[in-house]
C-alpha cells in the first residue's frame, strides 16, 4: 500500500493506492485524487530547476547586449571581480518536460558540471536529454552583460 | 519633473499596472525601481509553479517576470532602475535617488503603490539564546544561492513551514545541504500541500508540527537549536526539548507588506492586512494613490497579484481622466467620486473565522459588473458556509466550502448591480461551520 497527499486541491485527501490491487485508489474525495494517486505512485515526475555556473568574457564587443526594443535592460551579474578575466553569475535553468523522480540527482549532477558561456536567451537549451531523461535543460532567463 | 502616472516597485504587480493604464489611454508613465532590474521577488524564485491562471502554463518564476516585462514592448512607459524612492507626499510629490540623476522630486497626476513585502525577521518573533551567525530569512537565503551562487550552509534547520522555506528546503537538499527538520509552531502549516509534499516529503525532510525552537548555541557560527514540542497555548512544554546540531537556521515564520513609503503619504493602513485601507478599486484613503500586489497584502499566488495590479491600472486610469474632465470643464457630477466628498460606500466586517478581507470597503457606485472580496481565515476549517449578510442581517450571498485553509486566499464574487442596491451601510463576511450551524 503507498499512502500519498493529493495536491490537486487544497483539500489534500489522504489517498491510499493499493499496488497489489491494480493500483487502486481509495481515500479520494474526487476522481482527479484517483488520476493523480495512480500517476503519482505508478511514475512520479518532476520539473526540476536549478541554477548553472555562466561566464562572460570581459570585452566590449560581448556588450552589444541590451535588447533595444525595450525600455530597458535586464542585466544582472552577482560576481564582479576587476582581477578576473571574466565575469561570473548564475543562469537558471530547467528542464523542459516533467522528469522521472528517480532521476533528480542524476540532472542535478549534469547541472553541477556544467559552466557555459554568455549571452543566454530564455528557452536557450543548455543540454539536451539531460541525464537520458528525454527533457532537455533550458534556460529560463535572459542573461547579459551590462554595459559596465 | 512631472509624469501622469508614477508606479512604484516593477514587480509584477507594478509591471501588469503600468501595462493596464497603459492599455486603458495613460502615455506618461514611469515605474521606479530600487533592484537594477525588473522583476521584484520573481528573479529569485527560480522554482516553476507560477502563471497557471493568467498564462495557463507553469512558469518559473523568471519566465513569469520576462512575460510580465514583454507586456511593456512598444509602450510609451519609462522604467528606471537602480531608483530608490525615498518619500510620497499626500499631494503625490515624490522624492527618489539613483546614481545617474542623483537626488530628485518628480510629481504625479496619480501613484500606484507596488513596493511588494519584506520578511519577519528573528528579532520579530524573539528567541532566547546566542547571537551567532549562519541564522538568516529563507527569502535572504534564496537570494544568495538562487542569484550569487552562494551556498549559505551544510546541516540547515527550517523555523515556519512558510511556502519560502518549503521551497528553500528543497533547494537547499538538491544544492547538497542536509535539511534536518522543518519546525512549525501551529498545528498546520501555512504553505501550500503541493510545497509540503514536492519539496519536504520527496526528500524525506520531518515537518514536526507544534513545535518551535526555544534556545540557539554557537559561538561564532551557529552550533546547535533547541526544538520543544508546544501545547494547545502554543507554550513549550518541558522535558520535549531536543537538541539539533546544525550550522544554519532559516526563518520563514511570515511577510510583511513594506508600507514606510505608504505611512510618509498619509495613507491610513489596516492592522489586519498590514497594507493599505482600499476600496473594491484599489483606492487607498489618500486621494489619487492606489495600491496594489504584497504592498496591499501577502499574496500565495502571483496570477491575483497580476489581477489585482490591472484593477489598480484600470483605476488610476480612471482617476486621471475623472481629474482631468473635471478641471476642464464646470459641470462637476454630484456622483462623489471627486476629491473632496467621501463616495458612498458599504463597508465590510468580518468575524472570528475570518482574518482579513481586501477591500475593506466598496465604492458605490461600483465600476464594474461584478466585484471580489479577497479573504483570509484563522484556522483550517471542514464543511463550512461563507456567509454574507447586510445590516439588518439578511443574506446576501452563502457559499458552502469543503475545506478551507490559512494558507490559501479565498474569493468570492458579488454582482455589483445586487451591491449597489444595498447602497450604504455595513455588510458582514462570516465562515460558519457545520455543527455551529447544527446546533
Ligand atoms: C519566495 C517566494 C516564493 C513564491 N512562490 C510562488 C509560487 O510558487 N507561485 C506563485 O504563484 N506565487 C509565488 N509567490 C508569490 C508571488 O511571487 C508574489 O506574491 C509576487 O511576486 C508579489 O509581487 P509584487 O510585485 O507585489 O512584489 P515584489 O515582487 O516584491 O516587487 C516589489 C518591487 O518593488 C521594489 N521596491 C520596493 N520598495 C521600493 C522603493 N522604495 N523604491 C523603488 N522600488 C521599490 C522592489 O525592489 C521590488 O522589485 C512567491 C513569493 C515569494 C516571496
Ligand atoms: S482527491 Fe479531489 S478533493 Fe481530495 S485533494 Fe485531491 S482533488 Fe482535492
Amino acid at each position: 500500500m503507498i499512502e500519498l497527499t493529493c495536491i490537486v486541491c487544497p483539500k489534500g485527501c489522504r489517498l491510499r493506492v493499493d499496488e497489489n490491487d491494480g493500483y487502486k485508489v481509495t481515500g479520494n474525495a474526487c476522481p482527479r485524487g484517483a488520476a493523480y494517486g495512480r500517476e503519482e505512485a505508478l511514475d512520479p515526475k518532476r520539473v526540476v530547476t536549478s541554477t548553472v555556473r555562466i561566464l562572460f568574457e570581459r570585452d566590449a564587443e560581448s556588450v552589444d547586449s541590451v535588447r533595444p526594443d525595450l525600455p530597458a535592460p535586464l542585466p544582472l551579474v552577482s560576481y564582479f571581480d576587476p582581477d578576473l578575466p571574466h565575469i561570473e553569475a548564475r543562469l537558471p535553468v530547467k528542464t523542459s518536460v516533467p522528469i522521472p523522480k528517480a532521476k533528480i540527482a542524476d540532472v542535478m549532477n549534469a547541472v553541477h558540471a556544467v559552466t557555459v558561456r554568455g549571452p543566454y536567451d530564455i528557452g536557450d537549451v543548455i543540454i539536451k536529454n539531460v541525464a537520458e531523461t528525454g527533457a532537455d535543460l533550458i534556460a529560463t532567463r535572459d542573461l547579459r552583460v551590462p554595459d559596465a | 519633473m512631472h509624469a501622469d502616472l508614477i508606479i512604484i516597485g516593477a514587480g509584477p504587480a507594478g509591471l501588469a499596472a503600468a501595462a493596464e493604464a497603459h492599455r486603458h489611454g495613460i502615455r506618461d508613465i514611469l515605474v521606479l525601481e530600487r533592484d537594477n532590474e525588473p522583476g521584484g521577488i520573481l528573479n529569485q524564485c527560480i522554482h516553476n509553479g507560477f502563471g497557471l491562471h493568467i498564462y495557463k502554463e507553469e512558469l518559473t518564476g523568471p519566465e513569469y517576470a520576462a512575460r510580465a516585462f514583454d507586456e511593456l514592448r512598444d509602450t510609451s512607459v519609462v522604467v528606471k532602475q537602480d531608483t530608490m524612492v525615498l518619500s510620497v507626499s499626500p499631494d503625490r510629490v515624490l522624492s527618489a535617488i539613483n546614481p545617474a540623476d542623483g537626488y530628485f522630486e518628480v510629481s504625479a497626476g496619480a501613484i500606484i503603490l507596488a513596493m511588494g513585502c519584506r520578511e519577519r525577521t528573528r528579532g520579530a518573533i524573539a528567541i532566547p539564546g546566542d547571537r551567532p551567525s549562519g541564522i538568516l530569512t529563507a527569502g535572504a537565503a534564496q537570494r544568495y544561492v538562487n542569484i550569487e551562487g552562494c551556498m549559505v550552509g551544510k546541516r540547515v534547520v527550517l523555523l515556519g513551514s512558510g511556502d519560502i522555506g518549503l521551497i528553500m528546503a528543497r533547494r537547499m537538499t538538491l544544492e547538497g545541504a542536509e535539511v534536518l527538520a522543518c519546525v512549525e509552531l501551529m498545528p498546520f502549516s501555512g504553505g501550500l500541500t503541493r510545497n509540503i509534499v514536492q519539496c519536504l516529503q520527496d526528500y524525506n525532510i520531518p515537518l514536526m508540527l507544534s513545535h518551535t525552537i526555544t534556545d540557539i548555541r554557537g559561538k561564532n557560527r551557529l552550533q546547535s537549536v533547541t526544538v520543544s514540542k508546544v501545547d494547545d497555548d502554543l507554550r513549550p512544554i518541558p522535558g520535549t526539548e531536543t537538541e539539533m546540531e546544525c550550522d544554519t537556521l532559516l526563518l520563514s515564520v511570515g511577510l510583511i507588506p513594506e508600507n514606510e513609503l505608504s505611512k510618509t503619504a498619509g495613507v491610513e493602513l489596516d492592522p489586519r492586512t498590514g497594507g493599505p485601507r482600499v476600496t473594491d478599486d484599489t483606492r487607498t484613503t489618500v486621494p489619487g494613490i492606489f495600491a496594489c500586489g504584497n504592498v496591499l497584502h501577502v499574496h500565495d499566488l502571483v496570477d491575483n497579484v497580476t489581477l489585482e495590479a490591472r484593477k489598480a491600472g484600470r483605476a488610476a486610469a480612471r482617476f486621471l481622466r475623472e481629474e482631468k474632465s473635471d478641471n476642464a470643464g464646470p459641470a462637476r457630477l454630484p456622483n462623489g467620486h471627486g476629491r473632496t466628498h467621501p463616495a458612498p460606500s458599504l463597508t465590510i466586517q468580518t468575524d472570528h473565522n475570518v482574518i482579513y478581507t481586501v477591500p475593506q470597503s466598496f465604492r458605490l457606485p461600483l465600476p464594474d459588473k461584478t466585484a471580489d472580496i479577497y479573504f483570509r481565515v484563522r484556522s483550517i476549517l471542514r464543511e463550512c458556509e461563507i456567509v454574507l449578510t447586510d445590516a439588518a442581517g439578511r443574506i446576501v450571498r452563502r457559499v458552502p466550502k469543503d475545506y478551507m485553509t490559512p494558507g490559501e486566499m479565498e474569493k468570492i464574487t458579488l454582482s455589483a448591480d445586487a451591491l449597489n442596491e444595498l447602497g450604504t451601510q455595513t455588510l458582514t463576511l462570516s465562515v460558519v461551520e457545520q455543527e455551529a450551524r447544527d446546533d
